[in-house]
């Protein structure tokens, strides 16, 4: 406690130098921040993906997108290992504008067991059922269409119209659920029987894809292979491949983010080590003298140390704190990252973010402390005090 | 002494005591080395793409798509269309006077082993499509022969996806060997290509996707596209090549924008960095500031020092980054729908340096006006 006014004193000689250093590592953290927060967020989201559940897709796809037949359901659900399977008919269009996009995730009653993941209730699922025109919609998408149960919602989609010609279809939200790590922007959950029966007759029954839920993990690729050889001469030979193979394929079918990015974080830290080093290399060399005679007056070399170590810690502390909520509000922002909106998605700011950043702030000050504390061990108080 | 010599003088002394203030000289440097060694390393990533973009369009070449497509995955484009595309005027014509035009189609199949590094696309061509493409060159093996279930593959196709001559493709009716390699063609040596009827009874498409064209002149286009689009027999749209593939790479508007989201926020930082260490600076060189002022010295020889200082440890850091930067990453090989590698070019190494210049200059204002207004007294009193 007694050497609270020493640090301030320390501190606050050169305010506007300080304030300097503060801001400087205050940027560097918010850009730490963002940077591990994509990092973390986009490998949560990875690892939220299930080795036991697959995607069933077709092989060759086509556009416009023919899709796999509806009937794929019933030998999909022979297939050994295989616990469920929902038939899914994504509808992606726009709501309103077309620079607005906005998609259907259309399920049959395979969806509970198939894809068991999806927050529905016994009940909601029940609804869905009997609504044909209903939605859910998550909550994520909920806020963004400013939807409430009951709304009405427009969904245009150009390449996939209906049997009378329109491609607007319109639905009836019945009501919010949770949102799934994978889907960013939130997800409308629909019927795939209203969906279907909207569909030209040539085209009914087509137009889906399949998640496929299995009982052992272990199981997923030996799975897949027997999906793929079931079907490999048929007309409609599929791709079948574990979820989190493929959210992994996808992170990594690009530069590499995860190495971009943390590149990136070690830049501004590194940028920001030499500064803090340098500030405060500089104000334990203009402070030999009191150093020196703090030391004569009884102050142990121990707690001249601490307060040399705590001189540095405070900005970098303070930076990481205020880096840390800017980046948290950045993330407010909904800043979109463009393609990857799936696997790599806008930064997030899980909690973890601001324990790196702490301990990152704790080191950068250790290795900034290191050369005034060695220093401080070859000061001579005679000839620190003799101005030499 | 005019205000040019005092300048001179002034900055030379300056610049003289840089070796005494060799740390916080340096922090200088190095924060602007990190700011333009990250700017210049992700800029270098969507110049690379670019760089395939320009190198698969020929401003001669055009494309020809339905017009609700977005890309040439289609199959659309039936006899009839295809009959009245090659109709439309500025077509060039080869020695017998046949249009210089080839249908294709492209397919996306998975990768020979697994759903891993993106996706792989076949471009089935017509018997003109390799003369509309003079850039590409056979490099290994040969090509494939019409009619037989042959493909042959992109040397970037090659190296992302591991596929080598003799390797086989398993498609809807069996195995297509691969019997070439081919390079060049920029965004084309990603893909494989084989002969497009071939590809399309294998997976049995009814149309082509698009249409390639050489024009008879690059401005021939205008004339071509408008033929096309106000043509009531079809609904097609034309765009150049290059500009086709400029616009299916969204991954490049990605890179550049986060390029210099990080950089702003970087600049910033080290915005604080150098406006800090100059400000010491000045506060170190107080009393030398204060006598040059006594003896006569005006005010602006005296600022213009401190931004000096700050122009030539920002210089001196911008080239350390760039240079570290074309060390570490020029012709770096990635995967973003096209093979592509990383450039480094001169135009963004001067673009970093032009950005740590200015940054340097924004960064000295504030310094460089506390030198100038330096109360004599009160300096020398300090």
């Amino acid at each position: 406690m007694k050497c609270w006014p020493l640090l301030w004193a320390a501190v606050w000689r050169h305010p506007a130098e300080t304030l300097l250093t503060w801001l400087a590592a205050s940027v560097a953290f918010a850009l730490f921040g963002l940077m591990v927060g994509l990092q973390v967020h986009t490998q949560q989201v990875i690892e939220q993906e299930r080795m036991d559940r697959l995607y069933v897709v077709m092989r060759f796809p086509d556009q416009p997108f023919t899709g796999l037949p509806s009937a794929l359901a019933g030998p999909l659900a022979r297939v050994r290992g295989v616990t469920g399977v929902a038939t899914v008919h994504w509808l992606n269009g726009y709501h309103g504008d077309p620079h607005d996009p906005a998609s259907v995730m259309a399920v049959d009653e395979g969806g509970p067991r198939g894809d068991p993941e999806l927050p529905m209730s016994r009940a909601q699922w029940a609804r869905l059922w009997a609504t044909p025109t209903g939605v859910f919609a998550s909550r994520k998408a909920a806020a963004r269409w400013h939807l409430r149960p009951g709304d009405l919602f427009q969904v245009t989609t150009p390449q996939d119209r209906q049997a009378d010609g329109d491609a607007t279809r319109v639905f009836q939200v019945l009501g919010l659920i949770g949102d799934l790590p994978e889907r960013d922007t939130g997800f409308l959950l629909g019927n795939d029987h209203y969906v279907d029966e909207s569909e030209p007759r040539a085209r009914r029954g087509l137009g889906n894809m399949f998640y496929v839920a299995i009982a052992d993990p272990g199981e997923a690729n030996r799975v897949c292979h027997e999906i793929d050889a079931r079907f490999a001469s048929s007309g409609t030979p599929t791709y079948c491949v574990p979820m989190r193979a493929d959210a992994q394929a996808m992170a990594n079918s690009s530069v590499n983010i995860a190495w971009l990015t943390l590149s990136v974080a070690g830049a501004g830290l590194f940028m920001i080590f030499f500064l803090i080093a340098n500030a405060i290399a500089r104000s334990v060399s203009e402070r030999l003298a009191e150093f020196a005679v703090l030391e004569t007056v009884g102050f142990q070399v121990g707690t001249l140390r601490g307060l040399v170590m705590l001189e540095a810690a405070l900005p970098c502390l303070l930076g990481a704190l205020a880096g840390t909520a800017i980046a948290w509000g950045l993330t407010r922002l909904h800043l979109s990252v463009g393609p990857y909106s799936r696997i790599v998605t806008a930064p997030e700011f899980p909690p973890v973010v601001l324990a790196w950043s702490v301990g990152f702030a704790a080191l950068l000050a250790a290795g900034s402390s290191v050369v005034p504390l060695l220093r401080l061990r070859t000061l001579s108080v005679v000839d620190a005090l003799a101005g030499r | 002494m005019n205000v040019l010599a005092q300048c001179l003088l002034v900055a030379r002394v300056s610049l003289g005591g840089l070796p005494a203030r060799l740390g916080s000289s340096l922090v200088i440097a190095l924060g602007m080395a990190c700011v333009v060694g990250v700017l210049v390393s992700m800029l270098s990533v969507g110049a690379g793409m670019l760089r395939v973009f320009r190198a698969s369009g020929d401003p001669s070449r055009a494309l020809v798509l339905p017009s609700h497509a977005l890309d040439e995955h289609g199959m659309d484009l039936g006899p009839s269309a295809l009959s009245t595309v090659l109709d439309a005027p500025g077509i060039a014509r080869d020695g017998d006077g046949r249009p210089m035009a080839d249908p294709e189609v492209v397919v996306n199949v998975p990768p020979v082993d697994g759903f891993v590094q993106g996706s792989l696309n076949i471009r089935g061509i017509g018997p003109r499509g390799l003369a509309l493409r003079p850039e590409v060159r056979l490099v290994a093996g040969r090509l494939f022969h019409p009619g037989r279930r042959e493909l042959i593959v992109g040397a970037g196709a090659g190296r992302v996806f591991h596929l080598k001559l003799g390797d086989t493709l398993i498609m809807p009716d069996g195995p297509w060997p691969i019997v070439g390699t081919f390079a060049g063609g920029g965004a084309l040596q990603t893909q494989l290509m084989t002969d497009a009827v071939t590809l399309m009874t294998a997976t049995r498409r009814p149309g082509f996707g698009s249409v390639v064209v050489r024009l008879t002149r690059p401005d021939a286009f205008a004339g071509f596209k408008r033929w096309l689009m106000t043509n009531p027999a079809i609904e097609v749209t034309a765009e150049r090549q290059a500009d086709f593939y400029l616009r299916q790479g969204s991954d490049y508007t990605f890179y550049q924008t986060m390029a210099y989201f990080v950089a702003a926020l970087m600049s910033i930082g080290a915005l604080f960095g150098a406006v800090n260490i100059l400000h010491s600076a000045v506060r170190a060189r107080t009393r030398e500031i204060a006598i040059l002022r006594a003896v006569g010295y005006a005010p602006l020889p005296l600022a213009l020092s401190v931004t000096l200082e700050s122009l030539l440890l920002s210089l001196a850091g911008a080239l350390a980054g760039a240079v570290l930067a074309w060390a570490l990453f020029n012709g770096h090989e990635s995967l973003s729908g096209i093979v592509f590698r990383w450039s480094v070019s001169p135009r963004l190494v001067a673009l970093g340096i032009a950005w740590a210049l200015a940054l340097a200059v924004l960064g000295s204002l504030f310094p460089a006006l506390r030198a100038a207004r330096l109360p004599v007294s009160v300096a020398l009193h300090d």
